[in-house]
């Protein structure tokens, strides 16, 4: 069985301890405790009939990535960059965000993950705020309702296998 | 028609009539007289009226105490709380006076028991050591170094314990290998915790060329010792002496360079940490017995 390390990133607020949560534990919070540095915990997923060990990183959002330690990121195999579709601030610095990132940890395989899919109203209101998004949304998520949670990490498994 | 009537003057008494009247109310209503002049006069007597109302006041007033100490908390015991909350955020300080000797006293009282306790342990042991080879030791020891006994049994109560050891690959955080006493927690949520504040710590200085060394905790230790692309952390308990420290980091070395020279930990995989487990195991205690 193969270990991997996953970093869950983004701003403040977007819901990287309720995905871990709902993730790891198949639970839902509606209370916001911000997180103190970093939580670790890890789970066993398995991709066609191999089994893997996620070491899950949830680290205390900051606005910009280049404010969280760099050695947090080092020996990273899979990177999950968390917004809030419902926040445009979440996303405003994203592109410049994913290149720091991918300069980093040039190994890793990054997410950008959608996270609060469950407030917005339509399916156009969906459509209208990942246009709006300046890289291209790979998973759109609710931590509260548990949509696409297991399938993001399900396929960023694969893709670090791979 | 019936306004009229009332209008009509009555018919005028005869004034022997009147008298006669005034005679039959006067004998009527005698008694009645008495009896208004003598409560007249309880009313107007405060002593007389204390005599006569005193035992219903009480009673009433016995019922209102009751009913008050029955609903007091109902009735007025948020405020009253609110009240005492701002008279102690008030006086913290004035209250903090009067504590602080009798915190003082318990502080002195559970450091006289621990001692006792100590006390007891170390008779416990002289006891138990009675005509035993390792009391000559003691003994001989004691005559030697010039410590007494007791002394040399409260070291060898505090000496240093290995309780875990973990190989940790550095950047990642993945555990490599492990040994442990005792199941505490998860080994791998442990090397990624120590791996986040060791990383945090070096982050947080800036200082590029030195690393966390010793995460200490109450009679807790947590001795690292880094190597180029992973590190060693050592959970100990008890007192840590400088040449046993050294002794320690030594034989992380040589584990380091007898054990690990040919591994290549590029993936990490449960047979990999099931090896490296197992030589850690094997190794280290080596080094336990050998103390």
């Amino acid at each position: 069985m193969i270990s991997k390390k996953v970093i869950l990133t983004g701003s403040f607020g977007v819901g990287k301890t309720s995905l871990f949560r709902r993730f790891i534990e198949n639970k839902f919070d509606e209370k916001y405790l911000t997180t103190i540095g970093v939580k670790v915990d890890k789970k066993v997923v398995e991709v066609g009939d191999r089994k893997l060990t996620l070491i899950i990183w949830d680290i205390a959002g900051e606005v910009k990535q280049d404010k969280v330690p760099t050695a947090y990121f080092m020996g990273t195999h899979g990177l999950v960059y968390v917004l809030d579709l419902t926040r445009p601030d979440t996303y405003k610095n994203i592109a410049e965000d994913i290149e720091y990132l991918q300069k980093i940890s040039p190994k890793s395989t990054i997410k950008v993950v959608g996270n609060k899919c469950d407030l917005l109203e339509s399916e156009e209101a969906l459509e209208k705020v990942l246009a709006e998004i300046p890289v291209p949304c790979n998973f759109t998520t609710s931590a509260k309702t548990g949509e696409n949670v297991e399938t993001l990490f399900a396929e960023l498994s694969a893709a670090m296998l791979a | 028609m019936e306004s009229k009537q009332h209008n009509e003057k009555p018919d005028k008494l005869d004034p022997s009539k009147d008298k006669l009247l005034e005679d039959l109310r006067h004998i009527l209503l005698e008694k009645d007289r008495e009896e208004l002049e003598r409560l007249k006069y309880i009313l107007e007597t405060p002593d007389e009226l204390e005599h006569y109302t005193a035992s219903i006041i009480d009673k009433r007033v016995e019922q209102r105490v009751e009913r008050l100490r029955q609903e007091f908390r109902s009735e007025f015991g948020e405020p009253v709380e609110k009240i005492i909350e701002q008279k102690i955020e008030m006086s913290k300080n004035e209250l903090l006076d009067v504590l602080t000797p009798v915190f003082g006293k318990m502080i002195r009282k559970y450091i006289s028991l621990q001692f006792k306790l100590l006390r007891e342990q170390i008779e416990k042991q002289l006891k138990k050591l009675k005509n035993t080879p390792k009391n000559f030791w003691y003994w001989f020891k004691s005559k030697f170094t010039g410590v007494n006994q007791g002394d040399l049994i409260l070291e060898e109560l505090d000496k240093p314990k290995i309780e875990a050891i973990y190989l940790i690959q550095k950047q990642s955080g993945l555990l490599l290998g492990s040994y442990a006493r005792e199941s505490v927690a998860d080994e791998d949520m442990i090397a990624g915790m120590l791996t986040a504040i060791k990383a945090f710590v070096e982050d947080a200085f800036q200082k590029e060329q030195q690393e966390l060394e010793l995460i200490e905790w109450e009679n807790y230790k947590v001795l690292i010792q880094n190597f180029n692309s992973y590190y060693i952390a050592v959970a100990l308990v008890g007192n840590i002496p400088a040449d046993y420290r050294i002794d320690l980091e030594q034989s992380m070395g040589a584990f380091v360079e007898k054990e690990l020279q040919d591994k290549n930990f590029e993936e990490v995989d449960s047979e990999i940490t099931q090896q490296v487990s197992t030589k850690i195991k094997e190794h280290f205690k080596l080094e336990e017995a050998n103390d």
